[in-house]
């Protein structure tokens, strides 16, 4: 048995054969960070995203012991956040159109707003920048999230979006590139100059 | 769990790619200022993440409760189902003499019934209309007095009978009794 379950084949093994507890502690940790960004990215809101996490986790571990290994885990992973996000949007605009719990206007205002931590120590420049990731088309965007972010490679972020390497490539290019012009020209760049010299 | 800067991998595309752009300090600027936002965002999911293997393993133990209680409930309205089942088939049959009887009672209720019909219909005659013409009684009234006119008349219509008498029989009657009056 492995000390600590460091790679998905190991923890799988130990899933099937093992401590299940321990083997979904390890799951859980291993992906939740990936998990929560794209959850964050799709649903722009910090509950729901922890609530998505939650759900995504309980779902691949309720089907763990199914997964053939076809796919990577993280590729697994992925389809299945996108469709607890896809439901989770669905039945939060159910609830805004029958005007139940908090109002659509008010979930946006509220997916924008952060927490007076996370404000204390936010730059204006990381604000700045993630308006600017916000401004670049989806699939840039996304591309560029999953290969800078989540450190897929082009081959795993190939088999989640069903887009060619070749297309990936290009979409991150423009993305980077289209970050680096923003960033270049906007009034926080002297300050961050500054404050990496 | 990764560790928070991105590998040196993905550091390194970046770079190549910003290089093609901008000058080579310019590169590392906006390379490290990606990098500065990358950890940020890697730790925002941290901090919105922790515990979050414990929340996971709690209420994977609670669904299978969940799915025990189910089950459980299902097994027992299905005993139940066919115990009830089971009881019913079961039932010993009637007996011959036990549907002899009831055969006999509902005889005896059907008699009860009809004689109870036949009292009701005895305790309301039902009413008849015997038509005398005028001549008769005109006959009836010159061969007698007016005594035995009344019984022969009740004698002939009976009890319950309705006689109409229209003015013009009156008439007939008297002036064959009154006549020459």
């Amino acid at each position: 048995m492995a000390i600590i379950l460091e790679s998905d084949a190991e923890i799988l093994d130990e899933y099937r054969t093992g401590q299940r507890d321990r083997a979904v502690t390890a799951f859980v940790r291993r992906h939740q960070r990936f998990v929560y960004s794209i959850a964050y990215r799709h649903l722009n809101h910090i509950e729901d995203s922890q609530d998505a996490v939650q759900e995504v986790f309980l779902r691949a571990t309720q089907k763990l012991n199914e997964f053939k290994g076809e796919s990577t885990l993280q590729t697994w992973l992925y389809r299945i956040t996108v469709n607890v996000c896809l439901n989770m949007r669905r039945k939060r605009r159910f609830m805004s159109f029958f005007a139940i719990g908090e109002g659509e206007g008010e979930r946006d205002v509220a997916s924008h707003q952060q927490s007076p931590a996370s404000q204390a120590v936010n730059s204006d420049f990381e604000t700045y920048f993630k308006t600017v990731l916000e401004t670049i088309p989806t699939k840039q965007r996304e591309t560029f999230c999953m290969r800078y972010y989540d450190e897929l490679s082009y081959d795993e972020i190939s088999a989640i979006t069903g887009t060619s390497e070749g297309a990936l490539k290009a979409n991150y290019h423009w993305a980077v590139k289209k970050i680096a012009a923003a960033i270049r020209t906007s009034e926080y760049y002297e300050e961050w100059l500054d404050h990496v010299k | 769990m990764s560790s928070n800067k991105p590998s040196s991998s993905v550091q390194d595309e970046l770079r190549t790619l910003l290089n093609e752009e901008f000058s080579q300090q310019e590169s590392r600027a906006l390379a490290s200022s990606f990098r500065h936002t990358a950890d940020r965002l890697a730790n925002e999911a941290d901090s919105a993440t922790r515990n979050m293997s414990v929340f996971v393993n709690e209420a994977r133990q609670q669904t299978p409760r969940l799915r025990r209680g189910v089950y459980v409930g299902f097994v027992a309205t299905a005993l139940t189902a066919a115990t009830a089942l089971v009881i019913v088939l079961h039932e010993e049959p009637l007996p011959k003499s036990a549907l002899s009887s009831v055969t006999t009672l509902k005889t005896d209720l059907t008699m009860d019934r009809v004689d109870r019909l036949s009292f009701v219909a005895a305790k309301k005659p039902r009413p008849h209309i015997r038509s005398v013409s005028t001549t008769d009684v005109a006959d009836i009234l010159t061969d007698a007095e007016e005594d035995q006119v009344i019984q022969t008349i009740t004698q002939s219509v009976g009890y319950g009978s309705t006689w109409t008498v229209q003015d013009s029989d009156i008439d007939d009657l008297l002036g064959g009794k009154n006549d020459g009056l």
